[in-house]
């Protein structure tokens, strides 16, 4: 059977009435706590997980509806950047430019029309991408070793640690903190504690629920405190949300240049959409801007960006599902939760659990219309949700985090381990250290040591093992590459300042 | 970020920035100090996760080693080549943030004892005035709130959360 195939057989998962109302309700979560402040797609994830473990939800809609989360975050993260120039992840900074600029000329409403159009687009393109590449990627991933995979996951925090943005070495911090909190617990191969302290509630190891929600959403709430006062909020009057035929037309090839770049940078670990929008929106003002409009409130400086970037996220799934390896916190929380549903991702998941895969290619399509159809006529009713009050908002976010870390194993121990992250998740971003490197090293560590202890007992302890073969030695480059170049521009910068 | 973009807002992953930055640089100094302490406790603690096992020739200690050498030469570059960190906040705000962390700290402890929906509301309402919430609109929204969460999860989704100790001793239950 072909991919098209395939993908039918997906739809027929899809499409079965719960699946359905898993991806609708996924989308619709996702689009309210991708606009507010203080959620976002991790926290929302990582809250509702242990719900989704009680109750005991098939895999595929579990996954169909945190993907929904992931994906619909995205377009509602656009309606907060546009109205408000308050960008919800680094990834919609470069939208805030012509989308803030648009409002300022009573505009937002056809920067939001275009914004999720253009994530539709971007979404929908990229789709067809992820069923045409992951097959393949799969079929070809599953000669992999474990060498392989160790250097690949290397390669994965090499890609995040250097381009988070934050500077090289604060990423390199945020990965040893996260490989340093995934060795906590009893080594599974030898079952010698390690960091417990003793403590029996430890021997488990932690659980990245308690530690996501304790780094990513008790933090957020401190953060928000501390900046208590001094918001400044306008309410913004949204008339109309259409763009005309026109204004499509002049957009459409931006959107699929927008698409095209979002999803190649997109499979890259690491880069995702915050790079993917910035070198989307860089190419496109230099093929199109010809009349010096962009930055002063173009909508294709909307359309690009927003297609690149929801294009970028769609993309990261494939290395997600068809290597095991996320390239972000987002997906890195979905690793864990796949893990914790029994679901392996990498190149068998594609064989061996068929209906997850081709169940959740397709509800992304459905997710994709569903959000359209949402953001088009009820962005004004999503828009009254951004002027809730933060003192009922925040405080309702620490009290879901509670419920949900005491699910997990009705454990009050946990709900002080989460507060501690809280504190610890606040003082790494007081001093900028990134926070996606953590989680991505708490959820890879286990599956890195692994590999690393298979592959050296394979070689009775030779190292050489992990680079003997052509492909990890290629990735060892790739690897040394993506640490050497930004610390060679950081060089740079500081030699040009002296 | 260039072309007058904002800062981030961050709600989950990408860098801790926030708009106004100081000068100060003595939170990248002290953390990089702590760092390169850790990763020498951690390599010190390492020493002892051996196994004698053949198939295994690194054993546990290979991924706390190789974590103390990420966090020991991070933490060497934070010391001696501090950035500018964001400013930290004026006294009165260190006392809300550490109010907030007493609160939070608080309701695991009372948990057992006044009950999920005592505890949940109670903390939240706390909370609520100190994002200077309306005080009895706080209260309400935060008892009706656990309530619901309580009936949530212990009956729809049958995950017991505690009654509360003292409530089962005045009730009799």
């Amino acid at each position: 059977m072909d991919a098209f195939g395939f993908l039918l057989e997906g739809f027929a998962v899809a499409l079965r009435p719960f699946n359905m109302a898993c991806a609708f309700g996924g989308v619709l979560v996702g689009t309210v706590v991708g606009m507010l402040p203080g959620i976002g797609p991790i926290n929302a994830i990582a809250i509702l997980l242990p719900v989704i473990f009680v109750s005991g939800v098939p895999p595929e809609s579990a996954l169909i509806l945190l993907a929904g989360i992931y994906y619909g975050s995205q377009y509602g993260n656009s309606i907060s950047t546009i109205l408000l120039n308050v960008p919800g992840t680094t990834s919609s900074v470069v939208t805030a430019i012509d989308g803030y600029a648009l409002t300022r000329k009573g505009e937002a409403g056809s920067a939001l029309a275009m914004a999720a159009i253009a994530s539709f687009v971007g979404g929908t393109l990229a789709i067809f991408g992820l069923v045409l590449f992951a097959p393949a990627l799969a079929g070809w991933a599953i000669r992999f070793g474990p060498a392989e995979y160790f250097a690949l996951m290397a390669f994965a925090f090499a890609a995040l640690a250097g381009l988070s943005g934050a500077g090289l070495a604060k990423g390199l911090v945020a990965t040893g903190v996260g490989l340093l909190l995934a060795s906590v617990g009893l080594d599974p191969n030898s079952a010698v504690p390690r960091f417990t302290f003793g403590e029996l509630r430890l021997f488990d190891g932690l659980d990245f629920v308690v530690v996501t929600i304790g780094l990513f959403a008790v933090s957020e709430v401190l953060l928000l405190l501390e900046e208590e006062g001094r918001e400044t909020r306008t309410g913004v009057a949204v008339r109309k949300v259409m763009v005309s035929l026109q204004e499509l037309l002049d957009s459409a090839w931006s959107l699929l240049r927008g698409s095209l770049v979002g999803f190649f940078v997109g499979v890259l670990p690491g880069a995702g959409g915050t790079i993917g929008s910035f070198v989307a929106y860089a190419l496109e003002k230099k093929i199109s801007d010809d009349r010096g409009t962009f930055g002063k409130g173009d909508l294709r400086g909307v359309a690009v960006p927003e297609a690149a970037s929801n294009s970028a996220a769609t993309a990261a799934m494939i290395p997600l599902l068809t290597l095991g390896v996320p390239g972000s916190a987002t997906t890195a929380v979905l690793l864990g939760a796949l893990l914790g549903l029994n679901v392996t991702p990498g190149p068998l998941l594609i064989q061996d659990n068929p209906e997850v895969f081709w169940g959740l290619a397709a509800s992304m399509y459905l997710g994709n219309a569903f959000l359209l159809l949402l953001n088009l006529p009820l962005v004004r009713v999503f828009v009254r949700v951004l002027s809730l009050p933060r003192w009922f908002l925040i405080p309702g976010v620490a009290g879901m985090s509670f419920v949900a870390v005491y699910a997990v194993n009705s454990s009050v121990f946990d709900l002080a381990l989460m507060v501690g992250f809280g504190v610890l998740g606040y003082l790494l971003r007081k001093v900028r250290v990134p926070l996606a490197p953590v989680i991505l090293g708490l959820v890879l560590g286990p599956l890195m040591e692994k590999n690393l202890r298979r592959a050296l007992a394979l070689s009775d302890g030779d190292w050489g093992v992990l680079v003997s073969s052509p492909l990890s030695a290629g990735i060892w480059v790739l690897t040394g590459a993506s640490l050497l170049v930004p610390a060679g521009l950081a060089l740079h910068r500081r030699l040009r300042r002296m | 970020m260039k072309g007058g973009a904002p800062e981030p807002r961050e709600s989950g992953g990408g860098q801790g920035s926030r708009p106004e930055l100081g000068e100060g640089r003595l939170g990248d100094r002290v953390a990089g100090g702590f760092l390169v302490i850790l990763a020498l406790w951690v390599a010190w603690e390492s020493r002892s996760f051996v196994v004698g096992f053949p198939a295994d020739p690194v054993g546990p200690r290979a991924l706390p080693l190789f974590a103390a050498a990420v966090l020991g030469g991070a933490g060497l570059y934070t010391l001696f080549r501090p950035e500018p960190n964001p400013l930290w906040p004026p006294s009165h705000t260190v006392l809300r943030l550490v109010t907030a962390v007493a609160i939070l700290g608080a309701y695991p402890l009372a948990l057992a004892w006044i009950g999920f929906v005592v505890a949940t509301g109670g903390a939240v309402t706390l909370l609520s005035l100190l994002f200077q919430g309306p005080p009895v609109r706080s209260a309400l929204a935060a008892f009706l709130f656990s309530g619901g969460l309580f009936l949530l999860f212990v009956h729809l989704l049958g995950v017991p959360l505690p009654v509360g100790q003292l409530f089962i001793r005045i009730m009799g239950w």
